[in-house]
């Protein structure tokens, strides 16, 4: 544990990019607080404008503070991506031990149900599913959790496998130790630190994905604010006000980048490539 | 004492699928387990000493199967229990104390709650009189400062203490019967010895009759009542232990006596042995699996039935050669 405290801190991209992601996290929790005008208050006198002392980014085509807009749509973002993670998680957690540990029929039904699902790509098949529940924050969250939870149960599911084979899961079986037991007590530790690993590698995709939803306007709806929707919003308005486009695209791109290097970060420091 | 088998197996027969094909690993396996009893069993690197052990446990792989045979414990199929029913005998009355001790514990979890947790699967006691019986226990396995070692990874210790740990464990449940699959193979020398002392020391103390594991043949001759050599599935040879080191019947006991390490060198009279390999025993027919490997085989060798035969009391050979 100490070695892994080391290793972190002496990771340079590391202390950058937690750095990003603790500050994203302020954004996300305050808003209120931090934001310098009510993002949703439309001021047709002063759209379009450049940065002012009183609108630090400008405002938009309808008179919106852009910064305001920006910190309010951390919070809509980062909050779904990760609640998109965690009920992800939580479906794929327990199916992927179960099937891996169960092994048999149960996990060759499983893994056929999931070679069917991966057959189509993520994003058509979580726009079909928008496409029948109809657009909106919570179907679309709903959406991804049901096309997602397939690629991490089978993932985990793997780690299963490798670790149910140990020595020492053998070990507590001939003691008689309960299944569950061992799953919770035996398995779980030993797959956790790999599943955070790839729970954070993968976070920044989720808001990418989110973003790219809202931006066909299949997320949240108006007057919401959210990065991608914003993008969508600055698009007749291109050639006039370009920053329009480029302040939601660089809080994507960075929350991003800060993510992934997070993760490889992390999975670097847990060393996790010689197990 | 000692007159009541605990365990008897009768007949036992083990296929394992593979991908090409059916083996059949164990073959008309019959021994019993009595109390206070060392049961030895001995043989090569696949010869089926694993797989009967495991199904004692009814842990078997899925790929293996008891197709044929029973295993009695207290005069109760231990092939009809149900998996919870099994689960509950597991640990408390056939404990197993494990090949490779490195690898049996859990290295993110301390010594301590290993034990703790699998004295608490079986008893309803508190975490706080689980530790009091862990101390006891270790320090009955002469384990210095116990107290600490609960407190310990299982990579501070080393393989002989973890063994010892092991076996404070198995023997903390006051099983009945024990098996110890090649408990000391991983350990050098001075380990083994006090591993061996003290498996005696719980025969005699608790009455455990014990299933030795081992392809080491002086871990036999210390400890065994009595020993099984098993061969291509098949157990060759029963006899008392000092029977069957002074007067070996089947040829292939002969030749795994004789290729013990001597301290004088002998010629080896085991060429034909080692020049033709082991046995395939996928979809093999009921020929002696020695056949091939045999110096004293002949034409009459090839229709043999294999049967069992008594040449003295206890002593049961299954070869038309033995002399």
């Amino acid at each position: 544990m100490k070695n892994v405290k080391r290793k972190l801190l002496s990771h340079k991209l590391m202390m950058i990019s937690s750095m990003i992601i603790f500050i994203m996290t302020l954004l996300a929790l305050f808003p209120p607080f931090l934001a310098p005008n009510d993002p949703n208050l439309i001021d047709i006198t002063h759209k379009l404008q450049g940065s002012s002392s009183k609108f630090p980014l400008g405002t938009d085509h309808l008179g919106r503070c852009i910064l305001s807009r920006l910190i309010y749509g951390t919070r809509t973002s980062l909050g779904t991506a990760f609640l998109v993670m965690g009920l992800t998680m939580m479906i794929s957690i327990p199916l992927g031990i179960y099937a891996g540990f169960r092994g048999g029929w149960v996990d060759y039904l499983f893994m056929r149900m999931c070679d069917i699902l991966m057959a189509f790509p993520s994003l058509l098949l979580s726009l079909a599913l928008i496409g029948i529940l109809g657009p909106g924050l919570g179907n679309l969250i709903l959406a991804m959790v049901l096309v997602h939870w397939v690629f991490y149960a089978r993932v985990i599911r793997g780690m299963v496998l490798s670790v149910k084979e140990q020595n020492f899961i053998l070990a507590a079986k001939v003691c008689g130790t309960p299944r569950l037991v061992i799953v919770i007590k035996h398995i779980l530790p030993a797959i956790i630190s790999q599943v955070v690993v790839l729970v954070f590698m993968d976070i920044g995709g989720v808001v990418l994905a989110i973003s790219s939803f809202s931006f066909l306007g299949f997320g949240i709806q108006p007057p919401g604010a959210e990065w991608g929707m914003m993008i969508n919003d600055s698009k007749p308005f291109f050639r006039n006000a370009p920053s329009l486009m480029l302040y939601p695209g660089m809080m994507i791109l960075i929350v991003v980048v800060a993510f992934n290097l997070f993760g490889e970060a992390l999975r670097d420091a847990l060393d996790l490539r010689r197990e | 004492m000692g007159q009541q088998p605990i365990l008897t197996v009768n007949n036992l027969n083990i296929d394992v699928s593979t991908p090409y094909g059916v083996t059949r690993t164990v073959r008309d396996v019959s021994f019993k387990i009595e109390a206070g009893k060392v049961f030895g069993l001995v043989g090569e690197s696949g010869s089926g000493k694993t797989m009967t052990c495991m199904s004692l446990l009814n842990l078997l792989p899925d790929e293996a199967k008891v197709v044929k045979g029973s295993i009695q414990f207290r005069n109760k199929d231990i092939l009809n229990y149900s998996e919870e029913d099994m689960r509950k005998v597991r640990g408390s009355e056939i404990a197993t104390i494990m090949q490779n001790p490195m690898t049996a514990f859990n290295p993110v979890r301390t010594i301590g709650r290993h034990f703790i947790e699998t004295l608490r699967t079986h008893l309803p006691i508190t975490k706080h009189q689980a530790r009091e019986m862990a101390v006891a226990y270790l320090e009955k396995m002469d384990l210095p400062y116990p107290k600490n070692l609960l407190k310990q990874y299982p990579f501070q210790l080393s393989g002989g203490m973890l063994q010892r740990v092991m076996i404070a464990i198995t023997m903390s449940l006051n099983p009945s019967i024990l098996i110890a699959d090649e408990p000391t193979t991983a350990l050098d020398a001075t380990n083994q010895l006090q591993i061996l002392k003290q498996l005696n020391w719980l025969r005699k103390e608790y009455d455990t009759g014990i299933l030795l594991v081992s392809h080491d043949l002086g871990v036999i001759a210390q400890l065994a009542d009595e020993v099984a050599v098993m061969y291509g599935g098949y157990i060759v040879e029963k006899a008392p232990v000092f029977k069957l080191f002074n007067r070996p019947m089947h040829p292939y006991t002969r030749v795994l006596l004789e290729s013990r390490i001597g301290l004088t060198r002998r010629k080896t009279k085991i060429v034909k042995h080692i020049s033709v390999p082991p046995p395939n025993l996928i979809n093999r027919e009921n020929t002696c699996p020695f056949l091939e490997r045999c110096e004293d085989a002949d034409h009459t060798c090839s229709s043999y039935n294999l049967e069992l035969k008594e040449y003295e009391k206890d002593h049961l050979v299954r070869c038309l050669k033995s002399r």
